[in-house]
């Protein structure tokens, strides 16, 4: 006969169960999120023959690329991502507005974000090509520029249409998650403010906007996030050229790693810009609840 | 102050809706005009169509003999309180008040001069720093009421501004509304579906149902001579009793001889009604005899519903005596019927019974 166990029968059996049901998600982070990281963190302090250094460090730091990297991935995400909120608000004012057909644009407006990245910047390299691309065609026969310009081979312009093929495809995305915003706004303060003669100025300054601070700082948050890791547009338009032009900290580690096949350069630069994001997020948080205090309904 | 009048105006919603149907009506300068109606009859409508939340479909709307159709919201110098209060969530309630003021670049000092007035009367001045999320109910109406007057506009729309307080506060703030809106003089809408209210508060009332208007006058009137069976019932609290007139031998039981005459021949032309208010049957004198079936305790006065059989059916009416009377259900009881107080209905029309 079995003895009295510290756990009742039917708790082990629900014990068990909870075990079943945990096991496969600590399984799978553990192979693919922990161990890769662990590993990572631990390569970026290692040797080759795998003693410990600072030296993977010491290498990144001083030299010149990673800065610029650093300097592009910021530039880039606060470019992009102000250029991008901006418009998104635009458009979201717009498609808030009641007209004829709003269901169908709010649809058609979405498929830029639907679209892989890849396959959009695919569609952007063509487009942006010097020899038979439209886009610098175009420019050149309004006489906006006096021959088609190399957009992908320019190191500025190169920089600019990485940021304008991010605007394409995320300003929908910002667009949508502002709208969702905007709707959770009652309809009776609008009208509230309107009897009380305000114009539309007014309501977007005394309501609209500030009412919409927490939709804006969690877009704001996702998309700055998003930005800094951008990876998969870059590689595929310009491969972080002309130079070292467009390349950010993503695709950087990516050349140090798969190209140059330097490993632990490529782990090192990883952990700094987990950092990076790290600093970041503690920023966001900590201004997200003094703003949230501030705007708190 | 302004003055408002209808002239044949329609709102309607897609095929089916008529909110409001063919309206006509005048507000005075001044006046304290009560729209009175069920829940969905098109009060709320009415309302936005005065304040240019909502266009008519059909129609006029004036003001001091100007049409104002084509004005937008913001140009027609209207106050109104919405049902919700749509107090902004993330001002306090200075800035809630001071909101109007702002929109006509008030300076600083005089917007603090008058929120700081207008909270004074309203007795909310040591609420001035809250968020509406912090406010009770009550407090709450009060801010809106205060946003509201604090421009001094020439007409005030009120959408049931009591209709989500308690019973208590209700009956308090009733009439401190009223007493307000009487001194600050301007012209005043006011929405309820509690008729209470209307009878307690108004100048005049217009009362609607299914989008139409049905009676506009004053409270008294509107009382005392209802235009038909639907307005009849909806104002007073306990409802009027309604008899039907079916035929002559059942009317002799309860009415005078004269009275039964008449009845009988309108009984020709459609369907007959009787009105009785409960105030106007008295108990213990008379000759009509019943059982009383339910006695509702309401304070001062008890509630009696008695039960009298008439020749061809029973019938049940209730009627007020006052709470010293012993009396107890299953009680025989003899009563009478103040004749000069009753209202006749022909197919539900008010008509006059002569005799
Ligand atoms: N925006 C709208 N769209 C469609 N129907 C509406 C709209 N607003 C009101 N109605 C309808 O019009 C009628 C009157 O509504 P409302 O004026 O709100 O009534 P009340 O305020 O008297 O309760 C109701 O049947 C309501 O369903
Ligand atoms: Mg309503």
């Amino acid at each position: 006969m079995p003895k009295r166990s510290a756990i009742p029968n039917h708790e082990k059996g629900y014990f068990r169960a909870v075990l079943g049901f945990v096991a496969p998600v600590v399984v799978f982070f553990t192979i693919f999120q922990i161990y890769p990281l662990m590993k990572n963190v631990w390569l970026s302090f290692t040797t080759i023959k795998g003693g410990f250094t600072l030296n993977n460090y010491y290498q990144i730091l001083t030299s010149q690329s990673f800065w610029q990297s650093t300097w592009i991935t910021v530039s880039f995400s606060l470019i992009s991502v102000s250029i991008e909120m901006l418009i998104g608000f635009v458009f979201a004012l717009l498609l808030n507005e009641e007209f004829h057909g709003r269901k169908a644009l709010r649809t058609v407006f979405l498929i830029p974000w639907a679209l892989p990245t890849a396959i959009m910047a695919t569609g952007w390299k063509f487009l942006l090509q010097h020899s038979y691309g439209p886009f610098p065609w175009l420019l050149y026969w309004l006489h906006l520029a006096k021959s088609p310009p190399y957009f992908l081979s320019t190191p500025n312009l190169a920089f600019i249409s990485i940021i304008m093929a991010d605007a394409w495809k995320t300003v929908p995305f910002c667009a949508l998650l502002l709208l969702a915003g905007l709707q959770a706004i009652p309809k009776d303060l609008y009208e509230a403010m309107q009897v009380d003669g305000a114009g539309w100025f007014f309501q977007l300054r005394k309501l609209t906007i500030p009412l919409m601070i927490p939709a804006i700082i969690v877009t704001l948050m996702f998309r700055f996030l998003q930005a800094f890791g951008v990876f998969d547009l870059i590689w595929v338009l310009t491969s972080g050229g002309p130079g070292n032009a467009t390349m950010a900290l993503s695709p950087f580690i990516y050349q140090q790693t798969f190209n140059w096949l330097d490993v632990r350069a490529g782990a090192a630069t990883s952990v700094m810009m987990a950092i990076y994001i790290l600093v970041l997020v503690v920023i966001v948080w900590t201004t997200r609840s003094y703003i949230g205090r501030r705007y708190a309904q | 102050m302004h003055r408002l009048e209808f002239k044949k105006v329609y709102k309607r919603f897609g095929e089916k809706v008529i909110a409001v149907n063919n309206a006509n009506f005048f507000v005075d300068e001044g006046e304290f005009v009560t729209l009175l109606g069920p829940s969905g009859c098109g009060k709320t409508t009415t309302l936005r169509l005065i304040a240019g939340l909502d266009r008519t479909s059909e129609g006029e709307i004036l003001i001091n003999d100007k049409i104002i159709n084509a004005l937008s919201p913001s140009e027609r110098d209207i106050a109104m309180v919405f049902q919700s209060y749509a107090l902004y969530p993330h001002m306090n309630v200075f800035e809630n008040i001071a909101i109007p003021l702002q929109v006509r670049k008030m300076s600083k000092s005089d917007v603090k001069t008058r929120v700081g007035s207008i909270a004074q009367m309203l007795g909310i001045s040591t609420l001035l720093d809250r968020k509406p999320r912090e406010l009770s109910g009550g407090q709450r109406q009060r801010v809106a009421i205060g946003r509201a007057l604090v421009r001094e506009p020439n007409l005030f729309l009120l959408d049931e501004p009591l209709a989500n307080l308690d019973a208590i506060l209700r009956h308090r703030m009733r009439g401190e509304l009223k007493a307000l809106f009487h001194s600050v003089d301007g012209t005043t809408i006011y929405v309820t579906h509690d008729q209470e209210e209307a009878l307690a508060m108004s100048d005049k009332i217009v009362v609607m149902n299914y989008g139409v208007i049905q009676q506009i006058g004053a409270p008294e009137e509107i009382y005392k001579r209802p235009v038909n069976k639907f307005v009849a019932v909806f104002v007073g609290n306990p409802q009027i009793n309604i008899i039907e007139a079916k035929n002559a031998e059942d009317m002799s039981k309860l009415f005078s001889s004269s009275k039964v005459n008449a009845l009988e021949k309108l009984t020709h032309d459609g369907k007959v009604e009787i009105g009785i208010r409960p105030e106007n049957i008295v108990l213990g004198k008379g000759n009509i005899f019943g059982k009383v079936t339910l006695i509702e305790p309401m304070g001062a006065n008890l509630l009696v519903s008695v039960e009298t059989a008439l020749n061809s059916e029973k019938i049940k009416v209730k009627l007020f005596i006052s709470n010293t009377v012993k009396i107890s259900e299953g009680d025989d009881v003899n009563f009478s019927i103040k004749e000069s107080e009753l209202l006749f209905f022909l197919n539900e029309k008010r008509v006059d019974v002569e005799g």
